[in-house]
């Protein structure tokens, strides 16, 4: 080998290194596989039974490894190693297929912009590897298609449809981006008409295997993980990726034409070679710079990140972690709300500091409205699992089955509410479908000794805040009234601390000060040393109003807070009461207080369309 | 050199070859001295003392005692015995020795004694366990719904069918196949898997598929009259029409104990007639101020039996008062031939019975009605005392089954030849419902009955979804999912059914979004 190819290599595998290093702190650091878990909740059984459900469609098998890999999304470092090594093998085989094709060495700028948008699509958080599984099987098996292009025309025939069929059993619809390839590489290069049949041939095989094979729908046959809804932005980065192939194979077409005869001869020649071998890695980088830039700019889903961080934080019971980045927000979407609010109650804050958070949506922050609870049932049963209303929690949790399937998060929860209710049998079966994952099986395990051990249960800290909690008598839930179940709850169990501070937040939010007045004789009851602020604050606006007297049922205002409900007077004084003119002044000072949001009540965040 | 090599390759090859060999094939034990242990090995399924079908396929379990090596063996009065060696306590019977034994033994106890090892090599027996062959064979094959716990949602929902005479199992229909769909109330004439009709709701659309030795149909059967599609079901013994119930169902849940349940805000009864594509009813059991369900017809068809409730009168913001309604099995006489109707009469009412009839389901002699009783509603999967009850028409005197738990035993379905019923039942767990297959004799007597049984013993402890609606059916469903499937779209040949012009429109109908308003009379 010359010096110089060795070079080549040498910079070759630096920059390749360079690129799956960057890869992987990107994954690690700006994506953060662990979020990309929290949004997808893969399943994974390590059974016969769960592998044999996959063999039963076509893609299954790519599914199946899709859904194996995506359990080390659970471990950050390992997300991002699969992550890398996905867009290392997307790159890899580009290269190799280029090479094939053209027969001279590719510049490396042809293969690195097909795994950026890997990279782009990865980061969505919502892109399955399923898919980048079956990506990365149809461009082998167009690889292992090449290798035999010098076979007869009847053997590469016979190659190309077994390689066709065996595909579309293991990637499903990418069966489709292969048959793509396959046609521009005939027409473009290879001119083997009689593949063309072939290739016809294959386009059907999903109708055919629809009609007479397999139990799916045509709409599945064709497109099963393709990912090719384009009102999502996998979608249309999809329709990118699979777009670029052919877009590749015509320039190298191009470029191979555009060659004169002396550089066709020098095959080891890079094709797309630039002349100026200094400014060539500048441009090259430059290249790949910008199109990273634009990739991940315009893909990276901040959004998704944020919603996915909260849920992470809040599944982990990260309750500061929450608060901490939520403490000077504007705007704060639904979930975030709803899990700020559960932060602000495990951290004892709920009523001495919920308005310092954005209360936009109301109630709906507090206990999620029914139509929200659908999509997500899980977030519904983490709040009546808090309560102690273990019923609602439990059909909630079958719920969330439904919807996104046996994931280990709701077997988690099906086990403990089954252990709460001694059902043991019930309790079994999650915990051995528990056993059978990668990342709970300690913990399946740890659950089943403790039912085994009556006293084990009533130490154990999750259990132990729960089994005093349980319902003794029974009522009709309210589905679509969450206050009607905080009261009968609080009513049943007036130990219930949670169902009573977020009672009173509830009657906060709706200004039933009536309501509050009302049970204030509780507060001495559940052993609060003082009424928390915003109790203060509601009644202090009471007082002010009834001129009633003798409110605080033994215990007193703060000082400090009566002088600021005077300034917060004062400033209405000097606004001649005019509440538009007044409410920067009061935002700047009194944005965290009952009384700013009684007066300036939130718009509908649906009806802003934020 | 090149013979040292193919040497290494074949010793290699011999080495796994013996491993493999000796893995797989554990040689019977040599058991000469055993320490007996007077009580029933704990084994699950519970397949101990029950009565179970000649033609049923081996009854695989799980031995549910400690021993690092099992050998149990099964043997009759004829016929030779199968044995077997487990190590990891799964007992799984060959299909081929199981038929061979359990076929020369028809009418004979099987026993099945199991021999444990323990840690110190010594073994212990088991007092052996006796079970009970059928004479009389079960219908081949059950059809039954499988999805996920029901609550508000769905996703996975299935109407399959099984081989009981061995673990095949296949699709009649699934709603990945139907835009997740619901697919429901599969139900057949006279147990002919020829003649089948299944609900869908959403979907394709809401229909009723009906499949009648090879006309098949896609009919809406909401009418001026119901704007409900038929639900609850029985065909006519002609086959030519079927008994619905049209129900307006709320689903709601309780904070203790079982937290589903289920009311009917309103129902009535209709008759669909297939030929004629027409609905009628008759005031009788269409009546605004009762809920009228749960359809069935007498084996000779001159009478239609169904559960009357009288609808609840409530308030404006008063809750629905579910605990007080009382289903009450009512009977009306029927004349096919000229579509006339007698009077109706009360078969078991409330006062009798101190609780909620369901289900009723008439066996194939005619002589005696299965019901389910709970404490009201009719929503008895729900309700965990739902219990099976037999009622003899002969003499109007009904008793609990001593078969069933403490737990929701339900839905259930008789066999063409009425030696058997099929139900679901609750009993292991509370949540979910799994099948089982109970005799029944010409005394009327039914037995312990058998879980369906399963090839993995394992089956049943990570299987999270749930059975209902078990029908059993004398031989395979043949059209097969793809034709329902394009049944179901084919919008362009769907019917509507016609109202019988003697049936008035129901558009001046209660508003059903206010039930506590009383109905007019």
């Amino acid at each position: 080998m010359s010096d110089l190819g060795m070079k080549n290599r040498i910079y070759l595998f630096v920059l390749l290194f360079a690129f799956s290093l960057f890869y992987f702190i990107y994954f690690l650091l700006r994506v953060n596989p662990a979020l990309i878990y929290q949004q997808q909740e893969p399943v994974f059984f390590f059974t016969y039974p769960f592998f044999k459900e996959f063999l039963t469609y076509p893609g299954g098998i790519a599914d199946f490894i899709g859904s194996f890999l995506s359990q080390f999304y659970y471990y950050p470092w390992a997300g991002a190693v699969v992550l890398t090594v996905i867009c290392w093998f997307v790159s890899m085989n580009t290269k190799w297929l280029l090479e094939k094709i053209s027969g001279k060495k590719i510049n490396i700028v042809f293969y690195i912009i097909p795994a950026l948008f890997a990279l782009a699509l990865h980061s969505q958080y919502n892109y399955l590897l399923a898919s980048s599984s079956g990506f990365i099987f149809s461009l082998l098996f167009f690889n292992l298609y090449l290798l035999g292009r010098r076979l007869p025309v009847s053997g590469r025939s016979i190659l190309l449809l077994l390689l066709g069929i065996s595909l579309y059993y293991i990637a499903g619809g990418f069966l489709l981006m292969f048959v793509v390839l396959n046609l521009f590489y005939e027409l473009l290069f290879s001119k083997n008409y009689p593949s063309l049949v072939i290739n016809i041939i294959l386009l059907l095989l999903p109708y055919v295997a629809q009609n007479f094979l397999f139990l799916i729908s045509l709409k599945d046959a064709y497109l099963f993980l393709l990912s090719l809804d384009i009102e999502l932005r996998t979608g249309i980065l999809s329709v990118f990726l699979y777009a670029l192939y052919p877009v590749l194979l015509i320039t190298v077409y191009f470029l191979l034409k555009k060659q004169t005869v002396d550089e066709k001869k020098r095959e080891k020649d890079s094709l797309l070679q630039f002349k100026n071998k200094i400014l060539a890695p500048f441009v090259q980088g430059a290249i790949i710079v910008f199109v990273f830039l634009f990739v991940v700019l315009y893909s990276f889903n901040r959004i998704t990140k944020r919603l996915n961080t909260i849920d992470y934080l809040a599944r982990k019971g990260m309750w500061q972690d929450i608060l901490h980045k939520h403490k000077n927000m504007e705007f704060s979407y639904l979930y975030e709300t709803y899990e700020t609010n559960r932060a602000l109650y495990f951290t004892g804050q709920l009523l001495e500091g919920m308005f310092s958070y954005p209360q936009l949506w109301g109630t709906d922050g507090l206990c999620l409205p029914f139509t929200s609870t659908l999509l997500t049932p899980l977030h519904q049963s983490d709040l009546d699992f808090d309560l102690g209303y273990v019923n609602e929690s439990l059909h909630w949790a079958y719920e969330a089955v439904s919807v996104c399937g046996e994931t280990s998060w709701n077997l988690q929860r099906l086990a403990i509410l089954h252990i709460l209710k001694n059902e043991n049998q019930s309790a079994k079966r999650c915990l051995g479908n528990l056993e059978k994952t990668l990342q709970f099986r300690r913990w399946a395990k740890h659950y089943s000794k403790l039912m085994e051990n009556e006293s084990l249960r009533y130490s154990d800290p999750v259990l132990k805040h729960i089994y005093p909690r349980i319902q003794t008598a029974n009522f009709m839930n309210f589905d679509d009234v969450p206050v009607a179940n905080l009261e009968q709850l609080f009513k049943l169990d007036p130990g219930n601390k949670m169902a009573f501070e977020y009672l009173m937040a509830h009657y906060l939010m709706n200004k039933e000060l009536n309501k509050i007045r009302a049970k204030l004789e509780y507060f001495k009851k559940l052993k609060y040393p003082a009424l928390p602020r915003h109790i203060q604050e509601a009644l202090m606006i009471y007082q002010n109003l009834t001129g009633q007297k003798q409110l605080l049922n033994g215990y007193k205002y703060n000082r400090k807070l009566e002088a600021r409900f005077s300034a917060f007077q004062q400033v209405m004084v000097r606004f001649k009461n005019n509440k538009n003119a007044a409410q920067n002044t009061l935002k700047q000072s009194f944005g965290d207080t009952y009384w700013y949001y009684v007066l300036y009540p939130p718009a509908n965040p649906e009806k802003l369309n934020l | 050199m090149k013979s040292k090599k193919i040497i290494k390759v074949s010793s290699a090859a011999l080495t796994i070859f013996v491993i493999l060999t000796c893995s797989f094939n554990q040689s019977r034990p040599n058991i000469k001295d055993f320490t007996e242990i007077n009580r029933l090995p704990v084994i699950y399924p519970d397949y101990t003392d029950t009565v179970f079908p000649p033609n049923i396929a081996p009854l695989n379990f799980k031995i549910k005692e400690t021993g690092k090596q099992f050998f149990i063996k099964i043997y009759s009065n004829s016929g030779d015995p199968i044995e077997i060696v487990s190590a990891d306590s799964k007992v799984k019977i060959s299909l081929k020795n199981w038929k061979k034994l359990i076929a020369a033994n028809r009418g004979q106890n099987v026993y099945m004694d199991i021999f444990s090892k323990g840690e110190n090599d010594t073994w212990m027996k088991f007092a052996t366990i006796t079970n009970t062959v059928a004479n009389e064979n079960i219908d081949e094959y059950a059809v039954y719904r499988i999805l996920n716990p029901a609550y508000h949602v769905w996703s996975d929902v299935g109407i399959y069918q099984r081989n009981l005479t061995n673990f095949k199992e296949s699709v009649i229909l699934h709603n990945n196949l139907l835009d997740k769909a619901c697919v429901n109330c599969h139900s057949f004439h006279k147990n002919n898997p020829d003649e089948m009709m299944l609900h869908l709701r959403g979907g394709p659309g809401t229909a009723l598929l009906l499949v009648q030795n090879g006309f098949k149909a896609n009919i809406n059967t909401t009418t001026d009259f119901n704007s409900s599609p038929g639900a609850y079901r029985d065909w006519h013994p002609d086959g030519d029409i079927i008994a619905f119930s049209v129900n307006k169902v709320h689903q709601f849940f309780h904070a203790r104990g079982e937290n589903r349940d289920v009311y009917d805000q309103a129902s009535d009864i209709i008759l669909y007639n297939i030929r004629s594509n027409m609905v009628t009813t008759c005031p009788q059991i269409s009546l605004p101020d009762q809920m009228e369900t749960y359809p069935m017809w007498s084996m000779d068809g001159k009478y239609l039996y169904f559960c009357r409730a009288p609808q609840p009168v409530t308030e404006k913001g008063e809750h629905f008062p579910y605990q007080t309604v009382f289903y009450e099995l009512m009977r009306i006489p029927y004349h096919v031939e000229t579509g006339s109707w007698g009077e109706i009469e009360s078969v078991l009412p409330k006062s009798k019975t101190g609780g909620s009839i369901t289900h009723p389901k008439i066996s194939p002699d005619g002589k005696y009605i299965l019901f389910c009783k709970c404490d009201y509603g009719n929503f008895s999967i729900y309700r965990p005392e739902s219990d099976l009850y037999l009622l003899d028409l002969s003499t109007g005197e009904f008793r609990r089954l001593a078969m069933n738990s403490d737990r929701s035993d339900s839905y259930h379905s008789w066999s063409s030849n009425g030696r058997w019923f099929i139900f679901s039942s609750k009993r292991e767990d509370g949540i979910i419902a799994k099948l089982y297959l109970s005799y029944f004799d010409t005394d009327g007597k039914a037995y312990k009955p058998v879980l369906l049984p399963q090839k993995d013993p394992s089956f049943y402890d990570t299987f999270i979804q749930t059975y209902n609606v078990p029908e059993l059916v004398t031989g395979p469903v043949k059209i097969g999912p793809r034709m329902l499937r394009k049944l179901a779209y084919d919008r362009e040949n769907a019917v509507d059914a016609d109202l019988d012009p003697a049936v008035m429109s129901r558009d001046d109908s209660p508003d059903l979004s206010m039930p506590w308003q009383s109905a007019p009379n």
